[in-house]
């Protein structure tokens, strides 16, 4: 199946002769085959002639398609409320418990300096913008008052290690703050590796951390998108994954470290190769992330940036090569496809869902408080649109009561949103406030003309298209299995 | 809907029925595209009668017959919006305030554990330390760069 014509994803001319029989839903033409999906994410694929005869009222009961559509909420007089209500709880985070990942920018200063970085680095030298320990204690503060019993704090920069004591002082004393809250307390770095060495690496994971960082392909490719102003960029993380790695193997209790590509123009055409180093290191997560022209990458988007569509062709290149690794037995999966697939196939978010403010939040080196990272970075630029508190002043109550976590919430339903309300991949989607805010003037955006829409939308047809392939579903399932690790 | 162009005073002039767009769906749309350009609006009996004056110099006529476009596109958008939240208001309404009620806790949010005299006395150990580390280590100009990274099973 591969997806044609309008971007709007429910048919025209459907209207429903035997609405007693046709439930609620939205479709979108696939190929050869309409994709029907219910408010609850609910799913099944139907040929034209059967759609036909499903908004006509015709299939009956007894037929197996009939059975299908009953099962999954599609016809009006077998409706589930019980399982139906269930599902929307789940899927609208209606017992989200508070924000549970908290990022902390410890430090703008940066050793890199990396085309599309929105972060508004500053020198290495420049200390104005280190966290001090006592805005960072603030913000643990803080964090800790989210009644979510899960919290991850995850350091950010500029390159955070550039402020170490800092980053130690959080983890000490988030550490020594849970012995009474008993929280499961996470601790996540995001780095570039540049600055990591033995001792750090063993001390944050004798403390539960994890570790993240930017790998955006072979030495040429990711050379040229992080400039590493004091050395080898690419060298310094395949040997900081490598290390980590290597104590992996040896029995040290530790996450597999995660590297993440970000997708620019040098990417189109390496889909495979890029793949294909990230698998060559023994990780099991691959993660492509497209370039957005927020922040600022908008200035370097002439030379880095490239259209939706061709995000998705790379995209999809990338999935076929990882699932015919798969295939011949390579255990690796990709980041984004297993956050949709746990929606599209179990029906539920993932443990850090994407909802600003109210799932998680973002806390600057000066202790001011965001509704996301992404909405720190805006403010790094000089917009800070999206700042709903600080530290030491504001409490949780006060950041949820902000206007703008409620704007972003509202902006977040596709039941407030034209185009979203009838898009067939509303229940499994997630809106971007921020993106939404800088390319387009609202939180609420313009989903027509939405090029973060596009690619999501351009996503999910490649998605589903596999999952109609049998070769590629069962490896697609497969990928569910990584959802707790 | 027409749109006229004046180049040399950066100008775009359109109108929008006001049988369609609301006076609200305006003004936000206006917000919107405050940033490219002034935008000045005469309510009129039938229409939106709508100035817009870019903020860029040099654009050509093309550009600015774009730009109304943009213009008419969001307010488009916005009308659009309140039909589609009209619709669907209650729901939305119940969803948002249940989801915001979640995320602090439900109706009775546990109240995070007092601090004890231990974790005062740790607290302010831990200040100390990161205050003294930072002193000790971070004058120079260069952050301290560790050793480098050993990896098992490779030559050093």
């Amino acid at each position: 199946m591969s997806a044609s014509g309008s971007r709007l994803t429910s048919p025209a001319g459907t209207l429903e002769r035997e609405p007693r029989r046709v439930a609620a839903h939205a479709a979108r033409r696939l190929g050869g085959g309409v994709l029907v999906t219910s408010d609850t994410g609910e799913w099944t694929t139907l040929s034209e002639a059967e759609y036909a005869r499903y908004l006509s009222g015709e299939i009956r009961d007894d037929e197996p398609i009939g059975a299908t559509l009953a099962e999954r909420g599609l016809l009006r007089d077998h409706l589930d409320f019980a399982k139906l209500g269930d599902s929307l709880v789940s899927r609208h985070l209606l017992s989200w418990p508070g924000p549970g990942v908290h990022t902390l920018v410890v430090t703008r200063r940066c050793n890199f300096r990396c085309v599309y970085c929105h972060a508004s680095v500053v020198a290495e030298d420049d200390r104005s913008t280190d966290m001090t320990p006592e805005t960072a204690r603030a913000a643990v503060d803080l964090a800790f008052e989210s009644p979510n019993p899960e919290l991850t704090l995850e350091f950010q920069g500029g390159e955070p290690l550039l402020n170490w004591p800092v980053v130690r002082f959080i983890v000490d004393y988030a550490r020594a703050k849970n012995q009474a809250a008993g929280k499961r307390l996470h601790f996540g770095l995001i780095s570039n590796f540049s600055l990591l060495d033995d001792e750090k690496i063993d001390w944050l994971i004798e403390r539960g951390a994890s570790f993240c960082t930017s790998l955006d392909g072979p030495a040429d490719v990711h050379d040229k998108n992080r400039v590493y102003l004091g050395g080898n960029g690419h060298a310094s993380v395949i040997a900081g994954l490598k290390a980590i790695s290597a104590r992996r193997a040896a029995g040290v209790k530790v996450d597999a470290p995660n590297a993440i590509c970000t997708v620019t123009r040098h990417s189109l055409g390496r889909a495979r190769e890029i793949v294909d180093q990230v698998v060559g290191l023994g990780l099991e997560r691959v993660q492509l992330g497209p370039l957005d022209p927020v922040g600022f990458a908008k200035r370097s988007w002439d030379s880095i940036g490239y259209t939706s569509r061709e995000f998705v062709a790379f995209y999809a290149e990338a999935l076929d090569h990882l699932i015919s690794l798969n295939r011949s037995g390579v255990k690796a999966y990709e980041k984004t496809a297993l956050v949709l697939l746990i929606r599209i196939l179990e029906g539920g978010h993932w443990r850090f869902p994407n909802s600003d403010g109210a799932a998680r939040l973002a806390y600057d080196w000066d202790g001011a408080v965001y509704t996301s990272e992404d909405g720190r970075l805006l403010a790094a630029e000089g917009d800070a649109f999206f700042k709903i508190g600080r530290v030491g002043e504001s409490h949780l109550g006060d950041l949820l009561d902000h206007p703008l976590v409620r704007t972003s919430l509202y902006a977040a339903l596709p039941e407030s949103q034209p185009m979203c309300s009838q898009c067939a991949y509303a229940p499994y989607c997630t809106v971007q406030p921020v993106y939404n805010y800088e390319t387009q003037g609202s939180p609420w955006g313009r989903m027509p003309s939405n090029g973060w829409c596009e690619k999501i939308m351009g996503i999910f047809d490649v998605l589903f298209a596999r999952l109609q392939d049998p070769a590629a579903r069962p490896v697609l399932e497969s990928w569910l299995d990584y959802k707790d690790r | 809907m027409n749109i006229d162009v004046d180049v040399a005073e950066r100008r775009v002039t359109l109108s929008a029925p006001r049988k369609i767009y609301s006076d609200d769906a305006v003004r936000i749309a206006a917000h919107v595209i405050d940033s490219r350009a002034e935008v000045y609006h005469d309510a009129g009996r039938a229409a939106h009668e709508i100035t817009l004056v870019s903020r860029r110099t040099g654009l050509d006529a093309a550009a600015l017959e774009a730009l109304g476009g943009e213009f008419l596109n969001e307010l488009l958008n916005q009308e659009y919006r309140f039909l589609v939240a009209r619709f669907n208001r209650r729901i939305a309404d119940i969803l948002v305030a249940q989801a915001l009620l979640s995320a602090r806790g439900g109706e009775h949010p546990p109240v995070p554990p007092a601090d004890t005299p231990e974790l005062k006395a740790e607290t302010k150990r831990l200040l100390a330390a990161a205050a003294e580390e930072i002193k000790r280590t971070m004058p120079r100009k260069i952050a301290p760069q560790g050793a480098p990274i050993r990896v098992p099973g490779e030559p050093g």
